[in-house]
């Protein structure tokens, strides 16, 4: 199982358990992508140097 | 536009699916043939420079085994490739990807040869090695012995493969959303003009945020890296052990970019302590590393100095039995409070003084 997997099994009934699991991904997706609208400053540690 | 970074994800996540489609013996030698052929696309000077380092490394390192004059093989040829990455930091005409990374694994696998702790790679193992693109623009900065047992170790397992899944969009769940969206809101709630960043407290107060943003970014980074890695079937080095869970400046560095920290103990700190029998000038000049890894810049020798003389009052007060008098739960609270300000000073304080140097 997968981190996110095992920490759902801790708390949602077994029945439950992979819906639940599919709702936190999209939710994550959706997030991310929402979030990706904003623009970025440099980040130091992405080692690329550019002009 | 698509940026750099999401680019060169897209393209490992691609690698990843290219090592599961060739047969086991080359999936490592396809991910190497493929990193070379996205850097050459994307920087045709940083795929000649990796590319040289990653055949010519274990040629030198070969020839050295058979002089007596193991030492000058290996310094010799870490100061070129010290050369060559400082040259990289300074010709910006050109885009540069990654040299900070895979120059201190070249130099890691000198330092292990001439050291005697590892023998000179083949020239095939050590492409393998460098040329793994998950970890190449965002460390962790892994080591070959571990890279080539994991390799050995290499088994298609849909459990790793879900977890990697998982943790590249963890990873990029902390970058995105609270690395770089969260805090930019927060900053925004905090400093509604902008900020003046003149004013001490308001430039300390901004470093902080950054650290956080800083941490959420990389971590995430990290764990994209590493997620890739876990579904191509390596598990490589961790890069942080929970940072907010230290309890001192010292613990605070063992737990934050682990493997350019441990880089710097085993090449920096051990050898110059060894060689000046001093903790402190040992210390000093691994932050100075530290310090010029992230840019080669004045600033960042004050900023190394600082971190220095934080990690020295930390060791001072350690010794102090006052402290001892503390709650413990007390000095856990409070100590991420500590940290995040001592580090966060850096910036305001390092400004000041080259104001003050002009």
């Amino acid at each position: 199982m997968t981190p996110l997997a095992t920490l759902i099994a801790r708390w949602v009934p077994p029945m439950l358990r992979v819906p639940v699991l599919a709702l936190v991904y999209a939710a994550m997706v959706a997030a991310v992508m929402l979030a990706s609208r904003a623009e970025y400053g440099h980040i130091i540690y992405v080692d690329v140097r550019a002009p | 536009m698509i940026d750099l970074t999401t680019l060169i994800a897209a393209a490992a996540l691609a690698g990843v699916v290219l090592m599961w489609l060739v047969p086991r013996t080359f999936a490592l030698d396809a991910m190497a043939g493929w990193t070379l052929a996205v850097f050459a696309w994307l920087s045709w000077p940083t795929a000649l420079w990796l590319a040289l380092i990653a055949v010519a490394t274990p040629l030198v390192l070969r020839a050295g085994e058979r002089t007596a004059r193991r030492g000058l093989v290996a310094g010799g040829w870490a100061l070129l490739l010290v050369a060559g990455y400082l040259a990289a930091q300074t010709m910006l005409p050109v885009i540069w990807i990654g040299t900070a990374f895979f120059t201190l694994r070249a130099l890691h696998v000198t330092g292990e040869w001439w050291m005697g702790r590892l023998p000179a790679p083949s020239v095939r193992a050590h492409c393998r090695y460098q040329l793994f693109l998950p970890v190449l623009f965002v460390g962790p900065i892994h080591r070959l012995q571990h890279f080539e047992r994991q390799a050995e170790r290499r088994r298609w397992d849909p459990v790793d493969l879900a977890a990697g899944a998982e943790r590249v969009l963890t990873g990029l769940f902390w970058l995105a959303v609270f690395g770089q969206y969260l805090v930019a809101k927060v900053r925004a709630a905090i400093f509604p003009t902008g900020g003046d960043q003149q004013q001490f407290a308001a430039e300390w107060l901004d470093s902080a945020i950054s650290w956080v943003s800083l941490y959420f970014t990389f971590a995430g980074l990290s764990g994209m890296a590493l997620g890739l890695a876990l579904m191509a079937g390596l598990k490589l080095e961790e890069n942080f052990d929970h940072p907010w869970r230290a309890t001192s400046l010292i613990d605070f560095w063992s737990r934050w970019h682990i493997t350019l920290t441990t880089w710097c103990r085993d090449y920096v700190y051990l050898p110059v302590m060894a060689l000046t029998r001093s903790a402190v000038t040992g210390l000093a000049a691994a932050m100075l590393v530290i310090g010029l890894w992230h840019e080669l810049s004045f600033y960042y020798v004050l900023w190394s100095v600082w971190q220095t003389l934080g990690v020295l009052i930390n060791r001072a007060a350690a010794r102090m039995p006052v402290l001892d008098r503390v709650p413990a739960a007390l000095r856990r609270a409070a100590a991420p409070m500590l940290i995040l300000g001592w580090l966060s000073l850096a910036r305001p304080v390092v400004n000041r003084l080259l104001e003050m140097i002009g």
